[in-house]
């Protein structure tokens, strides 16, 4: 590393440079900054004139923007505005918005706006794919960045988000229409993954915190992917009395036992004359036909 | 389109065209309780059987007509005859029934009751046998039969006849001639009826209903809102569901009515999210009511425009609590807030709202047709009208029943229930849900009456009554109630968070020994602040099962005692 000498401003303004620099590439960036500041400064020591000209005038973008707005300079021409406004399709508008997750929150809104410009160069006005994004990320995103956006991409789950756009426009996006909205996504999906939660929100304009809130309180609302066979046990009374065997914990230590298979504890099925009864794929069954079924999606 | 009093008698012979057709007419149960037990399965082996073998048969799914007992249930009319009840028709049992139908004979084996004719409390004597009486029928009448004998059927008057799914079949059997008359009545006036039949909530508190729906009408503002809370979230109850399932028009009917009196213009149907048939019936038949003009714009040409609209809730017990309902509705969690303001002055989206449950509203229509007069008769002083219980627990015929209120309990348990099956003598009732507590079974002589199950320190609750035997743990009982209140709690308030949760874990340390008998002092210490101190109603009953238990059966706690 280059040998620097700095003036008491300047190591102050550079320790704010740094602090703006997402921590997990701290350590690369700072011998090449340091470097940058060498050459420039020469055997004189680094004053905040000489960073401030090098994050002008050595840095790409969109890194300088968002820099340059860090440590308190007037950023260059429009920089965090709108970008250009895109046409997406498929997953690209979730893709785009987990990327932007990575970036830190008050360097947001100038990344969006830069990349949402770099995305609209290959689109060449047409509409976003999956691909465009994917491309984007493998081209400038740097590392260790690029793995993990890459990573999430993957475990993004498979539902197509423009269900949920389709979703909202029925419904509309009024506070009373949330759970609605969320009945049907879960529906459609089978369960209430946050991207989904996050599209709900974007289309929505509700805060994703509220919606979150909401799914945590009903018990109708699923965080996690069910399995390939999904298994309700009713605990009501009647359940409760009748269950003087122990089916309902031989039923859950078996399924405990079974991937693929999901339980979840229900409130009240309503049914209960023919108590014990549990619920297997959406299908209310009782005694004997429950134990066989559950017999049946366990073994397989 | 339905706009004026012909077109609904047109209807009503289409709908009666339907019931009494000139094929025989086989209803097969398909609520959610007949459908545990295989009713999709004999429905399709009759659709199959009916199809292969040419039979002149009108099969139909409807709802369930309280005989949980003996679901699988078929019907079967052939016109002319007496239309037979049977039971336990598993899909084994199709073939057999088939040959039956096809040569016009009863299976008597399988056969739970005749049905000659039938005393509909809205259109009168409906006749099966029109052929004439048949002496020496195999099969019983149904008015003879332990089951129906006690029972009356005003809410249930449909139930498990017509096809839920048709408005036609509902309007024949009477259905929505309440609101046409309703309708040319001036709203005070109806309001008016309602005070004067005495009708009190059915949810469980028993609030009178006329004087909340004057509250709801004098209220200050043009905008107002109903709700049917149909979020019974209570362990052991199903009737709202079945009923639901098997007349879900009758609900439609009964709000359009109270929208008109009350001035109000939109109903939100409040319907649990584990309910999925009762939800696609409900908004079946709030789009059908839609279609025909008894819904939107200019009701039966009288110028009162409403809609309906079904909401599906997030599965919360506390969700059933009025304020907790509409914060659900709008779209926030389900926490209950302080009252006053009353829903009826300040309730959903902060405008008037008059809330009341399923069972409630279908009683408006009968009100309105026959009046109050005809409807104050029915049930004991202070209570009026008939209560829908669902039978459930240790007992031999569980189901949905009707009875007039002031019935013994006893009379329920021994006559409609059939008693406690394999020999076991009765212990508790549990007369409405957990917040009503357990009774020890020398109150069985109490009746449905909410004044008299207040007085002994229970409730009516909406009517889930839970029968247990002598082979039934208080303890673990009271214990299994207080899990569920943990459960349910939705953490506004410490005494039902914090509280309940920790009479849980003495009650653990009880069950497994290692408490003394101060145990039981500081469950009564703790029942204090947690019943005073909740802002709601599943807070302030959250120990009930712990105190009825510990008051009526004190010999369970003492075996574990130290």
């Amino acid at each position: 590393m280059a040998e620097v000498t700095w003036s008491p401003e300047g190591e102050k303004l550079f320790g704010k440079l740094l602090a703006a620099v997402p921590e997990a590439m701290r350590e690369t960036i700072k011998p090449k900054l340091i470097q940058m500041l060498a050459q420039r400064a020469g055997s004189v020591a680094i004053d905040e004139a000489i960073i401030k000209t090098m994050v002008q005038e050595d840095l790409p973008e969109p890194q300088k923007s968002a820099l340059m707005q860090a440590i308190g300079m007037q950023a260059p021409s429009q920089p965090a505005q709108e970008g250009p406004s895109l046409e997406w399709t498929g997953k690209s508008e979730i893709m785009f918005e987990l990327m932007l997750g990575e970036v830190p929150e008050g360097m947001r809104a100038i990344f969006r706006g830069k990349l949402s410009a770099v995305i609209a160069q290959k689109t060449q006005s047409g509409a976003v794919t999956e691909d465009h994004v994917n491309a984007v990320v493998n081209e400038i995103v740097p590392e260790p960045f690029k793995s993990s956006i890459l990573k999430k991409f993957k475990t993004l789950g498979d539902f197509d988000p423009a269900i949920i756009g389709e979703i909202v426009k029925r419904f509309g996006t009024s506070r009373d229409k949330l759970m609605f909205i969320m009945h049907a996504a879960q529906d459609e999906i089978g369960y209430l993954p946050r991207e989904a939660m996050l599209a709900i929100s974007d289309k929505t304009g509700i805060p994703v915190s509220a919606i979150y809130s909401v799914a945590s309180f009903y018990k109708a609302f699923r965080l996690e992917r069910t399995g390939a066979h999904h298994v309700k046990l009713c605990c009501g009374t009647a359940c409760h009395i009748h269950d003087t065997a122990g089916v309902g914990r031989e039923i859950e230590t078996k399924i405990a036992a079974s991937p693929g298979v999901s339980i979840e504890k229900t409130l009240c099925l309503g049914c209960c004359d023919c108590a014990p009864v549990v619920e297997i794929d959406g299908k209310v069954y009782k005694g004997a036909e429950a134990q066989a079924k559950i017999e049946s999606i366990t073994l397989a | 389109m339905i706009t004026c009093a012909d077109d609904l008698l047109k209807a009503k012979k289409q709908g009666n065209k339907r019931l009494f057709g000139s094929r025989v007419r086989v209803n097969v149960g398909t609520s959610t309780c007949c459908l545990a037990k295989g009713a999709e399965l004999t429905y399709n082996a009759l659709a199959y059987g009916i199809k292969s073998g040419n039979i002149n048969a009108e099969l139909v799914k409807v709802g369930c007509n309280g005989m949980c007992w003996a679901e699988p249930v078929v019907e079967v009319h052939q016109p002319g005859k007496p239309k037979i009840i049977y039971g336990k028709i598993t899909e084994k049992e199709v073939p057999r029934l088939l040959e039956a139908i096809a040569k016009n004979e009863v299976l008597a084996d399988m056969a739970v009751a005749r049905v000659d004719s039938e005393d509909h409390i809205l259109v009168g004597s409906i006749d099966y046998a029109t052929d004439g009486a048949s002496p020496g029928h195999p099969v019983a009448k149904i008015e003879a039969t332990d089951f129906a004998k006690t029972q009356h059927k005003v809410i249930l008057r449909n139930a498990g006849s017509i096809d839920p799914e048709n408005i036609d079949e509902y309007i024949a059997r009477g259905g929505y001639f309440a609101l046409a008359k309703a309708l040319g009545m001036k709203p005070e006036k109806i309001v008016q009826e309602v005070t004067e039949s005495g009708l009190r909530g059915r949810g469980g508190a028993g609030f009178p209903a006329g004087v909340k729906w004057r509250m709801c009408r004098e209220a200050a503002g043009d905008v107002k809102y109903l709700i049917c809370n149909v979020s019974e979230g209570e362990p052991g109850i199903g009737m709202h569901r079945s009923f639901l399932e098997s007349d879900p028009h009758a609900v439609v009917e009964g709000l359009i009515i109270g929208g008109f009196a009350i001035g109000a213009r939109t109903a939100y149907i409040y319907v649990r999210d584990n309910y999925r048939v009762a939800l696609q019936r409900i908004t079946k038949a709030v789009s059908d009511a839609r279609e025909a003009g008894l819904l939107g714009a200019d009701i039966l040409k009288s110028g009162f425009c409403m809609d309906i609209i079904v909401k599906e809730g997030g599965g919360r017990y506390v969700c059933g609590e009025e304020t907790a309902l509409i914060a659900c509705i709008e779209g926030n969690i389900g926490e209950p807030r302080q009252r006053p303001p009353f829903p009826t002055n300040c309730g959903l989206f902060g405008k008037p709202t008059c809330i009341n449950n399923v069972e409630t509203w279908a009683n408006i229509p009968v009100i309105i047709e026959k009046g109050a007069a005809w409807y104050g008769a029915i049930g004991s002083a202070k209570s009026k009208g008939t209560k829908v219980l669902s039978l459930a627990g240790n007992i031999s015929r569980p189901g949905m029943i009707e009875v007039d209120m002031g019935t013994k309990i006893s009379k329920i348990i021994d006559v409609i229930g059939g008693g406690i099956p394999g020999g076991k003598k009765l212990k508790g009732i549990q007369p409405g849900g957990p917040s009503g507590g357990v009774l020890p079974a020398s109150m069985a002589k109490l009746t449905i009456d909410y004044d008299e199950l207040a007085a002994a320190g229970s409730m009516l609750g909406s009517g889930g009554m839970v029968i247990m035997d002598d082979s039934n743990d208080m303890v673990k009982l009271a214990r299994y109630f207080t899990d569920f209140f943990v459960n349910e709690s939705c953490g506004k308030c410490v005494p039902c968070r914090e509280g309940v949760c920790r009479v849980r874990d003495m009650l653990d340390e009880l069950i497994a020994g290692r408490s003394d008998k101060s145990v039981l002092k500081h469950f009564t210490a703790m029942a204090a602040p947690i019943t005073k101190a909740c802002a709601c109603a599943l807070g302030k009953t959250a120990m009930v099962p712990v105190t009825s238990t510990m008051k009526h059966f004190r010999g369970d706690y003492d075996s574990y005692l130290q």
